[in-house]
């Protein structure tokens, strides 16, 4: 059974049920509408990304359901990605957002992990240079933070 | 680049878990950033020294007198979940998957707050555990499982392979670098206090290069750099072990020359912990005990660590060899004990304010921390420590102690649920009985390896449902027939007042030197160790059989030699599941003898509880790295002779005789503890003698 998938400008996709099942989103939706043929929409999502997303349950539409880990282990390691989901990874970052918002919990904890990995060993300028962000302390406040989290520092 | 929204950006942070520095970095990008950094950066703080943590105790009480100076507004926060995503077009994420992190980031508010208040916040909120030991910021080890090691560092043991019930996935076969690599982790964060003592006087400067190794080990990411880790995690178990020795040694030297000091031989300042060595250096006995166990060590080890690594053995071996021929002490030659750092000195005020502040505190590691009391100025509300000038005149001057500290952790922080105490010198029964009064919703203590908690005192507090209409949880203290005067002891220091525990089921606690001796010794220091203990309803309050004590005696045993035997791995969790059964039914016994046979001792141990018992106190005296019994170390000739060796083993026995006769008139001073450690030393006597009739007779008279 194919599902159709559109996106947000209007492309249509026709993907395995058991494909698009990987996201949760789409498979309470199914679940919802039960059997029908409508397509179902993700405004959301762009057909560039809509394709990466697709291309990623492809490639990981035989792995096991993940289990909700019950252990809160803050310290998940950023450097257990897959090699495939590497590279896969490197070619957009939008791909995050539309993982959360298909709720695909392993790509985007595969995300996360990736742009863990941009942040780690930069200084805050090179962040703010890399993610394209606007440095919105003013003096004083980034004196505070500084000296706020002083501890923290290694030595 | 898209804007990561608020959720996504703390799961992000939250893959940055453990790199302080990284999570410094993002809080300082923006404002947004900053929000969501900062409850990652303070949920789990590390600190790299002592200075550092003052920093972040100051931080934290910074921020709450702020709050409290300024009238709190009533702060208009957009929601998270804005109205949107409620409505039935899918049109904004749904948050849900991320909602619990966001919760906790912001504080279970619903309400993210606004910008520009929000670096007021409350930072003491955040965090959930704090790790004092002294262990490498941003090291991360692997358990043999394979996962990373939960926050709880000291315990280096990943959560779950160490919950009872869950085997570890335990692949056998061509895993024993791996599975080593494990152990080393495990062993050396607690072993780390007892070593230090003798690099105090030695070197200072070792920090970095321990920083670097670990720092290497966080990035390593192929199988080689994997298993050169793990050898080098080996090789720092097997020295700090050796330095365990060398200190065991130095106590006992402390109880021979003088009984009184006893207890103050183990000081928190590194210039009495000097003293303490040089203890030792005076007396001939332990020196030669000293040295052999370093020698018999240094053989005994690398056979089981580096099963497949025997390159590894010449350089280990040497090393030790020197320290054998130099045999000035086994003291200087722990000068290669790099591995292990200087322990953190925390006032006890800076413990107290960080409890004030930290209401959701989760866990506390004090793993090898030192804790020096500290003096309130009950005018102005000041702690000595915090202020600049020194001791200040015309102020009431109120003395604060650990056990307050104590206190304020059981009335500021709750939640309070796992405390590591491993390697303590301030850590006697008090403060363990304190903590467990105190903090009512405590699961698991870990207090091993603390010296003064030594000998009987130390033995085993099981915490036990008490029958079921009182409801109460009795404290049984684990005792046997040849310990009266230890249980007299026990007795009048009231250790065994009830303890009550909020939340039944789970409970706590233990360490124990099952040996039973008032100093640390050798191979029994192997036995300070600590299990699970569940509690179940039902059971005996009290045992009293002979039989149940022995068992419970067993538990420890069990454990130690499943961890330190490193083969394997899921007799971790074997043993913590058999520790459950407290009662002494037959069947108990069964299991804690099918588990001592299948981990450690092949071999036939009695099912009669009376003649188990008899076999369990001989199993005591098993080495347990290599599972022999301790008399084989007359045997140590056969990895070649030494310089030094024969001097030493002259010496030892002609300081035996006279310290045999020196500690028997002190224990007629009624001091049970040092009547132990004479006769142990007698014991240890007989075994640098080699005589082989006398090893036997003192192992009987030691047990007996």
């Amino acid at each position: 059974m194919t599902v159709i998938l559109v996106s947000s400008d209007n492309q249509d996709f026709k993907v395995d049920k058991e494909v698009a099942e990987r996201s949760i989103l789409i498979k309470n939706m199914l679940e919802d509408v039960g059997e029908s043929d409508s397509p179902i929409p993700l405004p959301n999502v762009t057909a560039a990304v809509l394709t990466k997303v697709i291309e990623y349950c492809e490639h990981h539409r035989n792995d096991p359901v993940q289990v909700p880990e019950e252990t809160d282990d803050p310290r998940k390691r950023s450097n257990d990605i897959e090699e495939w989901d590497m590279k896969f990874m490197q070619v957009d970052h939008e791909i995050i957002l539309a993982a959360n918002y298909l709720d695909i919990k392993p790509l985007l904890d595969v995300g996360c992990k990736t742009v863990a990995n941009i942040i780690k060993g930069k200084t805050p300028e090179e962040i703010r240079k890399a993610f394209n962000i606007v440095n919105d302390f003013t003096p004083e406040e980034e004196a505070q933070i500084k000296k706020e989290n002083e501890w923290a520092e290694d030595r | 680049m898209p804007v990561l929204p608020t959720e996504l950006l703390i799961k992000v942070f939250g893959c940055l878990g453990g790199c302080q520095a990284d999570l410094c970095s993002a809080a300082l990008v923006s404002i947004e950033w900053n929000l969501c950094a900062t409850g990652q950066l303070y949920r789990y703080p590390e600190f790299a020294n002592t200075i550092h943590w003052a920093m972040f105790v100051q931080t934290l009480c910074k921020n709450k007198e702020d709050e409290l100076r300024r009238p709190t507004s009533r702060r208009n926060r957009p929601p998270i979940f804005s109205p949107s995503c409620l409505l039935p077009h899918f049109g904004d994420h749904p948050p849900i998957l991320l909602a619990p992190e966001q919760m906790a980031n912001f504080g279970a508010r619903t309400h993210q707050p606004r910008k520009r208040d929000r670096l007021d916040r409350n930072l003491g909120e955040y965090v959930r555990g704090v790790d004092l030991s002294r262990k490498a910021i941003g090291a991360s080890r692997l358990c043999p499982c394979g996962r990373p090691y939960g926050p709880p560092v000291a315990m280096k043991e990943c959560s779950v392979c160490v919950r009872p019930g869950k085997a570890p996935p335990s692949k056998t076969a061509g895993n024993t670098q791996k599975s080593n690599s494990g152990v080393g982790g495990s062993n050396g964060q607690s072993d780390q206090g007892v070593t230090f003592i003798f690099e105090d006087g030695v070197t200072d400067d070792d920090d970095e290069e321990i920083e670097d190794g670990d720092m290497n080990s966080l990035d390593c990411l192929n199988a080689h750099h994997d298993r050169r880790n793990g050898l080098t995690n080996n090789r720092q178990v097997l020295r700090r072990i050796t330095g365990a020795r060398a200190n065991s040694a130095a106590s006992t030297a402390a109880t021979t020359t003088s009984s009184s000091s006893t207890g103050a031989s183990v000081t928190t300042t590194p210039s009495s912990t000097t003293m303490t060595a040089a203890a030792a250096a005076t007396s001939p006995v332990t020196m030669a005990r000293s040295r052999r166990m370093v020698s018999g060590r240094s053989w005994g080890e690398p056979v089981l660590f580096f099963p497949d690594e025997s390159s590894q053995l010449p350089s280990n071996d040497t090393f030790s060899l020197q320290g054998g021929a130099g045999n000035r002490g086994a003291v200087s030659v722990d000068k290669d004990a790099i591995s292990t750092r200087k322990p953190m000195t925390i006032t006890v005020s800076s413990l107290i304010q960080m409890a004030r502040h930290c209401p959701n505190l989760e866990w506390l590691c004090l793993a090898s921390t030192a804790l020096a009391d500290d003096t309130l100025y009950l005018e102005t509300g000041d702690y000595m420590s915090t202020l600049q000038p020194g001791p200040r005149s015309g102020l009431t001057n109120v003395q604060v102690t650990v056990m307050e500290g104590i206190g304020a952790l059981g009335q500021s922080c709750p939640n309070l649920g796992r405390v590591w105490l491993v390697g303590c010198d301030w850590v006697t029964h008090r403060e363990v009985l304190a903590l467990t009064k105190s903090c009512r919703r405590l699961q698991m203590m870990d207090v091993r390896h603390c010296p003064r908690l030594e000998g009987r005192l130390s033995r085993l507090y099981t915490v036990m449902e008490g029958p079921v209409n009182d409801g109460i949880e009795a404290v049984n203290q684990a005792k046997d027939s040849d310990t009266e005067v230890g249980k007299d002891i026990v007795l009048n220091e009231k250790v065994a007042t009830p303890l009550q525990f909020e939340t039944a089921p789970t409970t706590v606690l233990l360490g124990a030197n099952v040996s039973g001796r008032g100093v640390r010794d050798g191979a029994m220091d192997d036995l300070f160790y600590f299990v699970y203990v569940t509690a179940f309803v039902g059971s005996s309050g009290t045992s009293s059989t002979p039989a149940g004590t022995a068992t419970a005696t067993a538990l420890p045993t069990t454990t130690t030699t499943a961890t330190s035997s490193s083969t394997t791995t899921s007799t971790t969790t074997t043993a913590a599941a058999a520790s459950t059964s407290t009662t002494l039914s037959p069947q108990a016994v069964n299991d804690i003898l099918s588990l001592l046979s299948s981990v450690a001792l092949a071999r036939e141990a009695p099912t009669d509880s009376l003649a188990f018992r008899e076999w369990f106190k001989a199993v005591q005296d098993f080495d347990l790295v290599s599972y022999e019994p301790l008399k084989r170390w007359k045997f140590r000739s056969l990895i070649g002779c030494r310089p030094g060796e024969q001097l030493n083993s002259g010496t030892g026995g002609s300081g035996g005789i006279s310290s045999g006769s020196s500690s028997s008139s002190s224990s007629s001073n009624s001091s049970s503890s040092n009547s132990n450690s004479s006769s142990n030393l007698q014991q240890y006597v007989a075994y640098d003698t080699d005589s082989d009739s006398g090893d036997g007779d003192g192992t009987e008279e030691d047990l007996i």
